[in-house]
């Protein structure tokens, strides 16, 4: 597990520390935490190379969406990680995303990530 | 048959249809009634007509047999004066006779006129009858008077007592009783018609009587039910849209919930994993849980779940830790947070209170101050705050390295980029100086969006 990269998009505060300090502390390097679309896309071009991402579903009222098709186009591995959405809401390009509810642990999510960052 | 008409009515008045058939039902309905009234008057024409037909079969039955009663008095008017004559020779007798004669003859043709144009069956030959035997009755009047004037009174009262006479007299009486029966008769015919014809009308008065009741009855049930149904619809619409109202509360609630679970579930882990201490750790959780629930409570006091004031945000972070020596203001314009940023910047301004708790201008006890203002600039259709936390009158403090910047620096940070804004802390000679910028949406019309 060296060196993997996780993207983090969560919009509130608390949970995207815990989650960066769980992350770090399994000995994953964090890009973020992107707290807007717009801050996940520029994350998504920016210089750090990202092998991995956890994705809020809804990120300050807009859908993280679009970040997500951008990854899934590059073939970055990705969940989402939401406190409202059903597999119902997702769209049919994304419907085989593993989807966990909120709150979920930080190992939990990274568990979710492993089979997909191996 | 009954159940078919009963099925075709309940149709036609349930409530589903009601709409649909509710404006052609009743068109139907009255120009049926119109049919019937139609119907009711021309019976009621009818039996007026027949009851006038009848009262001028009456009256003409009436002269009829007057005249006819009249010629049967004057016939033996006639007899007695020629009796008269023959018996006593006085010519007194011939004078009444000559005048029945006349009058009789007067009246059969007055007769014939009357009659014209009412003859039925048997009528015209009657009346021929009747002359013929009046004409006869004067001629042998007439005759036997002569015999008699001539001196042979005795051969006339033998042609008398021969009986041709009497024969005649009771052919005539047996002819205008038969012509009296007649009429009697076809008068009675045409009484009963009349009364057939007005009990007909009388009944259809009654029936167009009930069917314009019933049709009055409809048309109130009708309206009356539209009305009902109107309220109906009104009161369904309101409770449809209580409901959802009442799901999309529940479904915002939940995503509260579950992002303050969350949220906690952040808190402990954080705090877990910087303190080794059970006994500080607990207090720190508590104390941030404490502070997330004070600003979560807020915007439940205040505008029903959806905003908070800024300085009451401000004021209840702090209220837990003021003691009378310590020296606190706020002040700024009056700015409505919504739920969304209320309650980052509560956290926030929570450890930024601890921290000034800890080590800052109130960890001494006495004469430390803090003063957080802020100034409201319009930014597009956002508010830009600008919240300027002073702290003065404590312990000189210097900035913390980079390495020891802890859980609520970066707790603050963090907070203040969730709201789209940033943090400034200022680790100046007299105290920290921490700024806060952040945005607030402007508030749309009908509330902050959930």
């Amino acid at each position: 597990m060296n060196n993997f990269t996780v993207m983090i998009a969560e919009d509130e505060a608390l949970v995207a520390l815990d989650m960066m300090e769980s992350l770090r502390e399994n000995g994953i390097d964090v890009v973020g935490p992107c707290m807007s679309l717009s801050d996940c896309l520029d994350c998504i071009d920016g210089p750090q190379t990202i092998d991995g991402a956890i994705l809020d579903v809804d990120l300050a009222g807009q859908d993280v969406f679009p970040a997500a098709m951008l990854l899934k186009a590059r073939g970055i591995p990705f969940v989402f990680h939401s406190g409202h959405c059903t597999r119902a809401n997702l769209p049919i390009e994304l419907a085989d995303v593993r989807l966990f509810q909120k709150p979920t642990t930080a190992e939990k999510l990274t568990e979710g990530l492993r089979p997909t960052l191996n | 048959m009954i159940e078919r008409i009963k099925q075709i009515w309940h149709e036609l008045l349930s409530p589903e249809r009601q709409h649909g058939y509710g404006t052609t039902l009743l068109p139907a309905v009255v120009g049926l009634a119109i049919l019937i009234l139609l119907s009711g008057g021309i019976a009621v024409m009818g039996a007026i007509d027949s009851e006038r037909s009848a009262r001028e079969t009456s009256q003409y039955t009436t002269g009829v047999i007057a005249r006819l009663e009249k010629v049967r008095a004057l016939a033996v008017d006639v007899e007695t004066g020629q009796r008269g004559y023959l018996l006593t020779g006085q010519r007194r007798f011939l004078e009444p006779m000559k005048q029945s004669v006349a009058r009789e003859i007067q009246l059969l043709d007055e007769l014939k006129t009357y009659a014209y144009g009412n003859m039925e069956g048997p009528q015209e030959n009657w009346l021929a009858r009747i002359d013929r035997l009046v004409r006869d009755h004067f001629e042998e009047a007439n005759r036997s008077v002569k015999l008699a004037s001539r001196g042979k009174r005795v051969e006339a009262i033998d042609e008398l007592r021969a009986g041709a006479g009497k024969l005649r007299m009771d052919e005539l009486r047996g002819l205008i009783d038969r012509y009296e029966a007649f009429e009697y008769d076809r008068q009675a015919r045409s009484l009963k018609a009349a009364s057939n014809f007005e009990q007909i009308g009388g009944r259809q008065v009654l029936v167009v009587l009930l069917v314009l009741l019933l049709l009055l009855l409809l048309i109130a049930y009708l309206l009356w039910r539209n009305t009902r149904l109107l309220q109906t619809e009104t009161e369904l619409t309101e409770t449809t849209e209580a409901k959802a109202q009442v799901e999309l509360i529940s479904r915002e609630l939940n995503h509260r919930v579950k992002n303050l679970f969350a949220v906690v579930m952040a808190i402990i882990s954080m705090t877990a994993r910087r303190e080794t201490d059970a006994k500080i750790a607990s207090e720190k959780m508590r104390e941030r849980v404490n502070a997330l629930a004070r600003a979560h409570q807020l915007t439940i006091d205040q505008d029903g779940g959806r905003a908070v004031s800024l300085k009451s945000l401000i004021d209840d972070v702090v209220a837990p830790y003021l003691s009378d020596c310590q020296r606190y203001r706020s002040d700024g314009p009056d700015i409505r947070l919504p739920q969304r940023t209320a309650t980052p910047i509560g956290l926030a301004l929570h450890e930024l209170a601890t921290n000034a708790v800890k080590y800052g201008a109130w960890s001494q006890g006495e004469g430390g101050q803090i003063a957080a203002c802020w100034t409201v600039e319009r930014d597009g259709d956002s508010d830009a705050v600008a919240l300027v936390w002073t702290e003065s009158g404590g312990p000189k403090v210097t900035a913390p390295s980079e390495e020891a910047k802890g859980f609520g620096s970066q707790l603050v940070a963090q907070s203040l980029r969730q709201t789209g804004g940033r943090f400034e802390g200022e680790w100046a000679q007299t105290g920290l100086v921490a700024r806060l910028f952040f945005a607030v949406q402007r508030e749309p019309e009908g509330g902050f969006e959930v």
